[in-house]
This record gives C-alpha cells, structure tokens and sequence, in this order.
C-alpha cells in the first residue's frame, strides 16, 4: 500500500505547496527491523528517523524533487537495516547454524503479524510449487540462510544459469501470488501509522514552521 | 558493473545480505533512490525472507525442504492397478463381447473397421411341431439368421436374445438387439457375431418386445462347433 502523507501543512519543505508526496509502501523493510532490531517499535522510531532525515534533506534542499522523497526515505530505512544487521552479529545467517533467530512476533503489532504470516503462506506455497527439492533449498539457503550464489552453485552442482533461472523464477511467482493477494500494497494501518509517525516527528525535530 | 546492475536477478538479495562490495552497494542504493521498481524489488525480497522465517519459526520449513515421502499405499495401489489392467486386457481377449454387439440388425453394426463383416452363412429358423432340432454352425464369422415368428404380426415388434443353452431358456444372456418389427415376408432377420463365442450350446429367441419377461418366446437351439 502507498502511504500518501499529506504536506499541506509543510510549506516550507517542499517547493510547491499543496503538494502531496507519496511514501510507498515499507512493511518488508519495517518486518525485517522489527525482526534484527527484535522490536517492533524500536523499527517504527527507525522508520519514523528515516522519514525525519529525508524532511531534513528535503528542507536543506539537499533532495532537488519532492518526488524522490520516497526512495530517499527506503533508502535511509535500508540504511538503518544493514546497520543493525552489522551490529548485531547475534542475528544468525550462517547456514550451518542452528541458532533460533529473534522472534520478530513477540513484539509486532497483531496487524504487522497477520501480514508477515501472510507472507508466510505464500512463501510455503511458492516452496510447494518449485520442484526438485534441491531448488527449494536453494531459494532457503540463499535469501533465508544468505549464503552466496557461489558457495550455493558449488555444494549443490549448479551452473549460474540455473540458478538464476531459479530465482528469476521464484522472484515472478512470489509477486504473482502477492499481487493475487493483494499484499504488493501495504495495509491501512501501514497509512495512518505512517502519516501519523510523519506528522510526530516532524513536530518533535522542529521542521514546521513555527 | 555487471553485478550492481538492477535487471541481475541475483542483486537485491545479495544486497540484502551484505555481499556486495561498498562501492556495489553504493551504486545500488543511488539507483534504489530513483527506481521505484528497484524498491518494489526490495520489498518483495524482504516480505519473502520474512515469509520463510516465519515458515523457520514455526518449524514448517525442514518439512518443505524434504522430498515428499511416498505414500504407504501406493505400492498396493500400482499393484491393483497392475492387476486390473491385466484382467480387463484378458476380458478383452478372451471373454465373449458385450450383448449389443454379439447380435445385430445388420453386418455392419457388428463391423469393428469401416468395412463390414462377409456373411458365411445363411440359416432359417421356424418353429416346428415336436422337438425343435438344433441347428448347428460353424463359428468362421458373421451367421445371417432368419427367424420366423411363429405369432406373425406386423404390428408387433420384436427383441431377439441369444444366451448359453442348457434347454430350460434360463441361461445367461450373452448378446440381445430390439429387433424390430417383421420384414414384408414375414421373417426377422439377425446378424450373429458367431466367431465372438465359445463353442458349445445357445439358445435364440425371439418375443415380442411390450411383453413380460414370462411371454412365450420362440427358442432356437444352436450348437457352435
């Protein structure tokens, strides 16, 4: 779902008032730092601070078109991501290890929960539907387990071709079946928590105009 | 650089898990700031890699990831299935053809190609007085056989059955056809499939078709040789 904050009230962040800017939708991006963070609203202020930094840009004139706000915003979120995951060396994505990641769910709001299991349903049927065997393992090894496209080709006797034949095809059906869905877009609640997040921190850092 | 190219299928994900090198992945977040199809990109591959902790989690995925184990039926199922085949293949073979097609109007309903069968053999079969004689055939192919009714009308329509024979008209049906009403010259006229039946002892009849089972029907005994 598209985030569609409202800017009216923010003259001077944007250029050309009244105009609105659409924040896209970030619940994988929210899912995984709630996941590595271990906290679900820890990911929310780590969002919020992503969208506050690129008002902040946008303010200094530092992003040229209000239009680019969007991916300036998933970009700092993203940012925040491989921070995280470079801090916090307990997040377990080694393939040999059995560590229990962190439970993502405990903290997650019930909306943030139905989504990711939702996820969830869909990541089995595409598991399901990919045959042999060895494939599905590829698909878990390399985007659960990260290991590299390498490593992966060698220890199960792949070309690169297949293998980016596997994910090329994985990547298509896994849209297709969110699309069918209806999960490419983000839940309503997404909106409003977004708009509301926006309109907290940028009363907090002081970029209203006083 | 090949690898940071957004269209590599493998680069969103090797982004997501810190493989690329600082400057790929520089490159990669420049073009993720400007392409919104990069971005819908990441998002699919993170709701993915959520999907499948999740499946970790809840301790579905080692199921997934296993070979789907034979059912424990299914050898007993391939062997009925073997069994099966095999006895509808004898049937097929060896046992006498379904009713409607042993006995028929005309050669070419007993016909299997587009040709019909040659007619070997001609026979007229009328009630007597006393014993009815049997009349023996050879079973070399399709037998004319004429039957004349011995209640002649032309209003009446007929059903012609022939079963296995032991005298008492209650053997097992082995072919029938509605035969129709009397030809011009009083006869109905059948077409025995004679090569589709064993040797041994047969009985045909002919009774009107709106009668009961219990109607008295002419009865021809013949004897395939």
């Amino acid at each position: 779902m598209e985030a569609v904050a409202g800017m009216e009230a923010t003259p001077s962040t944007l250029k050309s008032p009244g105009q609105q800017v659409i924040l896209r939708n970030m619940a994988g991006l929210r899912a995984q730092l709630a996941r590595i963070t271990g906290s679900s609203e820890l990911a929310a202020d780590l969002l919020q601070d992503a969208v506050v930094t690129a008002l902040q840009k946008l303010n200094a004139g530092e992003i040229s078109d209000a239009a680019h706000l969007d991916g300036y915003v998933y970009r700092v979120a993203l940012n925040h991501l491989r921070n995280h995951r470079r801090k916090n060396r307990s997040y377990a994505i080694d393939a040999r290890s059995v560590a229990e990641p962190t439970d993502a769910t405990e903290t997650a709001l019930p909306t943030e929960s139905l989504e990711a299991d939702q996820w969830a349903q869909l990541a089995k049927r595409l598991l399901q539907e990919v045959h042999p065997v060895r494939d599905r393992e590829l698909l878990v090894r390399f985007y659960l387990r990260e290991e590299s496209k390498e490593e992966l080709c060698h220890e199960l006797g792949l070309t690169e071709s297949h293998f980016n034949r596997v994910i090329y095809r994985a990547r298509h059906r896994f849209r297709e079946l969110l699309e069918r869905r209806g999960l490419t877009k983000s839940d309503f609640v997404s909106i409003v928590a977004m708009v509301t997040l926006l309109g907290h921190s940028v009363s907090l850092h002081g970029i209203y105009p006083a | 650089m090949a690898s940071t190219q957004p269209e590599a299928e493998d680069l969103v994900p090797r982004y997501l898990a810190g493989q690329l090198t600082p400057a790929e992945s520089e490159a990669f977040e420049r073009a993720l700031s400007e392409r919104a199809e990069l971005r819908d990109q990441t998002e699919q591959a993170l709701k993915l890699k959520e999907g499948l902790a999740r499946l970790r989690e809840r301790g579905e995925l080692d199921a997934l990831l296993r070979a789907p184990a034979r059912p424990r039926w299914l050898p007993y199922a391939a062997a009925a299935a073997v069994a099966m085949i095999s006895l509808a293949t004898l049937a097929w073979l060896y046992l006498p053809r379904s009713a409607s097609s042993l006995l028929a109007l005309s050669p070419q309903q007993l016909a299997s190609g587009e040709r019909p069968p040659p007619v070997v053999a001609s026979y007229v079969l009328a009630r007597m007085r006393g014993t009815a004689p049997v009349t023996e055939l050879g079973r070399a192919g399709v037998v004319e056989l004429r039957v004349l009714p011995s209640m002649l009308s032309s209003a009446v329509s007929y059903r012609a059955q022939i079963r296995t024979g032991d005298g008492t008209g209650r053997g097992r049906v082995v072919g029938e056809v509605d035969a129709g009403r009397a030809a011009a010259d009083g006869y109905v006229t059948l077409y025995l499939d004679a090569a589709q039946l064993p040797p041994g002892d047969y009985e045909v009849s002919l009774s009107p078709s709106a009668a009961g089972p219990d109607a008295q029907a002419d009865r021809f005994p013949l004897r395939l040789r």
